[in-house]
C-alpha cells in the first residue's frame, strides 16, 4: 500500500520533468539552428519555391506554440520525424539499433554491480590494509581515465598486441550469422542453440564493456567502500561484535544492508551515465549502436536521431530513478513520502 | 554540506575546529587567520598537494612548453609521417607528420582555457540562478527547480552532444555546453546553502540597516555560500576537460587539424589498430594526469572544507 502510494506520486513527479525534458528537445531541435531548412538542403543555391513548400510541408510557417505542440502530440503518438539520410521513421531506424547498445549498456551495468559492491566491501573491511590501499588507487586511476582511450589501450594491447581479441569491428565477426529475433545477441544466439555464436557474441563485448564500465566501477567501488566504512564505525554494528557474531554476518547480513543505501541512488544513475559512455564508446569499436548512429547522423546534419535517442534515453533515466527510489524504499522501512 | 557556513561561523557549533587549530597552524607559519589555517590543514593532505603540484606543471608545460618545440602545431610533413618516439621528436609524429609533443603543449592552452571557462561559467551562472531561485522561493522557486529536474534527466553526455549537434562545432560552443551541462549542480548546491542561510539573524540584520533584496543576495548571502562551490569548482575542472574531450573526438567539438586532446586520439585512433600506439596515447595520458590531480586536488578541498568526511 505504501509503496503503491509512492509509486504513484513519483509516476505523477514525472510529468512535469518530461514535459520539461520536451521542451529542452524542442528548443535544442528547432530554435537553436537558425534554418533547419537551410541545414537541410546546403546552403546554397536553394529554390526560393521548393525552401518554402518545404518549410511549408514541415510546419516550419506555423507559429512556434503550434509547432511545439505538433512535436509533443507526434512524440506521444511513437513519430520522431523522419530519418533524411535512410528515409525510414527515426523510430524504425532507432529500433533496429538499440539493442546493440542496450546489450552494451546492460552488461556493463551487470559487470558494474557485480564488481564494485564486493570490492566496495572488502576495502572498508580491510580498512587501512594493503588490499583497502590498492583499492583506492585503483579507484582514483579509474575515475580519471577517459573511456575511449581506454579502450583504443585495449584494442592495441588486446587485439594489435596479444591478438586475442577479435578486429574492433561491430558485434559479431562476418562469418557468423545469427538470425536476429530480440537483437540481443547474446539471447539469439542461445534461442538458436549456438553456442559457438554465444562465446564469439561475448568475445566482441568483452573489451568494449570493459571500456564503458571502468570509470562507473571505480566510483561505485569508493562509494560503497565509505557508506560501507560509516556503517561498520555504527553502534549496532559495535554491538552486533560485541555480542560475537560471525564476521560475515556482521559484514554482509547487517552492514551491507544499511551500506547499500547511498550507492542504490548511484545505480539508478548509471544507466545515464553508462549510456552516456557508450556513445563514445561505440565510435571506438564500430558497433553498431544507437548512440554511434545518432551521433554520425548528427555530423551529418541530420538531427532527427539524436533528438529521438536524446528524448527515449532521459525517459529511461527517470524510470531509473523512479526504480532506485522504489528499491530505497523497500530497503529502508524508515523513509517516508 | 553546508560547508561554507562552517568556515566562517563555524566556531561555536564545531569544537573540534578550534582544538586543532591555533598553535600548529602558527608553528607551520601560518598568519592563524583563516587563510593560514586553510593552508596548514591543505598541507597536510599530501595526495592533494600532489593533485596541485602536477596541475601547476601542467598549466606551466601549456605557458612556456612552445619554447622547447620548434616545430609547427598544424602543419603536415608528409616526410616525417608516423614517427615512433625518438629524440628528435620525443613522442612522435602523426600520421600526417605533425609533431606530437607540440601538438600537446598547444592542446594544453586549448583545453585549459576550455576548462577553466566553462566552470567559471557554470559557477557563476549556477550561483546566480540558485540565489534567484532560494531567495524569492515560493512559485519561481518551484518553476525554477522543476527546469533544473528536466535538465537534469538527460544523460549529461548526451545533452552536451545534442547541444553541440544544434550549435555546430566550435571552441566558443564547446564552451557553451559545458556551462549548460554543469551549471544545474552549482545552481542546486548554492541554493541549499542560501535555504539555510536566508533565516539567519545577520541577514535581518543587514535589511534592519535598509539593505535591499539585491544586495543582501549578492553582499551579504552568496559571499557565504561558496564554500562548496569552490571544492565542486576543482572536482569539476576535470570532468569538464574529459567531456570537452569526448566531444571533440565524436567529431562534435574541436575541430582537426586544432590541437586538443580529444581531437588528438581520434587523429590516432586509426593508427592503434596498426601498432602506432604512440599518436593516441600520449594525448590521452596528458588527459589521464590532468583529471586525476583535479580530482585529487578537490578530494583535498573537500576535505578541508569538510573534514567529517571520509
Amino acid at each position: 500500500m505504501r509503496i503503491g502510494l509512492l509509486i504513484l506520486r513519483r509516476l505523477l513527479l514525472m510529468i512535469p520533468v518530461m514535459v520539461g525534458v520536451l521542451v529542452i528537445t524542442f528548443v535544442i531541435g528547432r530554435v537553436i539552428p537558425a534554418d533547419p531548412v537551410a541545414l537541410l538542403m546546403g546552403q546554397e543555391n536553394a529554390d526560393e519555391a521548393l525552401v518554402q513548400q518545404i518549410r511549408h510541408d514541415l510546419g516550419l510557417d506555423q507559429p512556434i506554440w503550434t509547432q511545439f505542440y505538433v512535436y509533443v502530440r507526434n512524440i506521444t503518438r511513437g513519430d520522431f520525424g523522419m530519418c533524411w539520410s535512410t528515409r525510414n521513421p527515426v523510430l524504425d531506424d532507432l529500433a533496429v539499433r538499440l539493442p546493440a547498445t542496450l546489450e552494451l549498456v546492460i552488461v556493463s551495468m551487470i559487470v558494474c554491480i557485480v564488481l564494485a559492491i564486493p570490492l566496495g566491501v572488502y576495502a572498508a573491511v580491510k580498512r587501512d590494509a594493503f588490499g583497502d590501499h590498492v583499492t583506492r588507487v585503483a579507484s582514483l586511476v579509474g575515475v580519471a581515465v577517459p573511456g575511449f582511450w581506454f579502450g583504443l589501450l585495449l584494442i592495441f594491447f588486446f587485439y594489435y598486441y596479444l591478438r586475442w581479441a577479435p578486429p574492433p569491428m561491430g558485434r559479431i565477426g562476418f562469418r557468423t550469422t545469427i538470425v536476429p529475433v530480440t537483437g540481443f545477441n547474446l539471447i539469439d544466439s542461445l534461442l538458436a542453440g549456438n553456442l559457438k555464436a554465444f562465446g564469439e557474441v561475448w568475445a566482441y563485448l568483452a573489451l568494449p564493456v570493459a571500456a564503458v564500465s571502468l570509470r562507473k566501477v571505480a566510483q561505485l567501488t569508493r562509494l560503497v567502500r565509505s557508506s560501507m566504512i560509516e556503517v561498520l564505525a555504527s553502534d549496532y554494528i559495535q554491538t552486533a561484535r560485541a555480542q560475537g557474531l560471525r564476521r560475515s554476518t556482521i559484514n554482509f547480513r547487517l552492514g551491507l544492508k544499511n551500506g547499500l543505501l547511498p550507492p542504490i541512488t548511484q545505480i539508478g544513475d548509471m544507466f545515464g551515465d553508462l549510456i552516456g559512455g557508450a556513445v563514445v564508446i561505440e565510435l571506438v569499436f564500430a558497433w553498431p549502436g544507437a548512440g554511434r548512429w545518432a551521433v554520425t547522423s548528427a555530423l551529418a546534419g541530420d538531427f532527427g536521431p539524436i533528438q529521438a535517442f536524446v528524448v527515449i534515453c532521459a525517459a529511461v533515466r527517470v524510470l531509473c530513478f523512479l526504480v532506485a527510489d522504489i528499491l530505497y524504499a523497500v530497503i529502508d522501512p524508515r523513509i517516508k513520502y | 554540506m553546508n560547508i561554507g557556513r562552517k568556515r566562517r561561523a563555524a566556531d561555536p557549533t564545531r569544537p573540534a575546529d578550534t582544538r586543532c587549530r591555533p598553535e600548529k597552524s602558527a608553528a607551520e607559519g601560518g598568519t592563524g587567520g583563516s587563510w593560514g589555517f586553510f593552508l596548514y590543514r591543505f598541507r597536510r593532505n599530501k595526495l592533494a598537494a600532489v593533485g596541485g603540484g602536477f596541475l601547476l606543471l601542467i598549466v606551466l608545460l601549456g605557458l612556456i612548453g612552445p619554447l622547447f618545440t620548434s616545430y609547427n602545431p598544424t602543419k603536415p610533413d608528409m616526410k616525417s609521417a608516423s614517427l615512433a618516439p625518438s629524440f628528435a621528436h620525443w613522442m612522435g609524429t602523426d600520421a600526417l607528420g605533425m609533431d606530437i609533443f607540440t601538438r600537446i603543449v598547444y592542446a594544453t592552452r586549448t583545453d585549459l582555457l576550455i576548462a577553466v571557462m566553462a566552470v567559471l561559467g557554470a559557477a557563476i551562472l549556477g550561483s546566480l540562478y540558485g540565489v534567484i531561485s532560494a531567495f524569492y522561493g515560493r512559485v519561481l522557486d518551484e518553476v525554477m527547480m522543476r527546469a533544473l529536474d528536466s535538465l537534469q534527466a538527460f544523460p549529461s553526455i548526451l545533452l552536451g552532444l545534442a547541444i553541440a549537434a544544434a550549435l555546430g562545432p566550435s571552441l566558443r560552443n564547446v564552451i557553451i555546453v559545458l556551462v549548460v551541462v554543469n551549471f544545474p549542480m552549482y545552481a542546486r548546491l548554492v541554493r541549499s546553502q542560501i535555504l539555510s542561510l536566508k533565516e539567519a539573524t545577520f541577514v535581518d540584520a543587514a535589511r534592519t540597516v535598509g539593505n535591499n533584496n539585491a544586495r543582501i543576495m549578492f553582499r551579504h548571502l552568496l559571499p557565504n555560500s561558496l564554500g562548496p562551490v569552490y571544492v565542486q569548482s576543482s572536482l569539476n575542472v576535470g570532468w569538464s576537460v574529459l567531456m570537452a574531450a569526448s566531444m571533440s573526438f565524436l567529431g562534435l567539438g574541436i575541430q582537426a587539424p586544432e590541437p586538443e586532446w580529444g581531437v588528438m586520439i581520434s587523429q590516432g585512433a586509426r593508427q592503434m589498430v596498426q601498432g602506432e600506439w604512440w599518436s593516441a596515447f600520449f594525448p590521452g595520458l596528458f588527459i589521464f594526469l590532468f583529471v586525476l590531480s583535479a580530482s585529487l586536488l578537490g578530494d583535498g578541498l573537500q576535505d578541508v572544507f569538510d573534514p567529517r568526511r571520509r
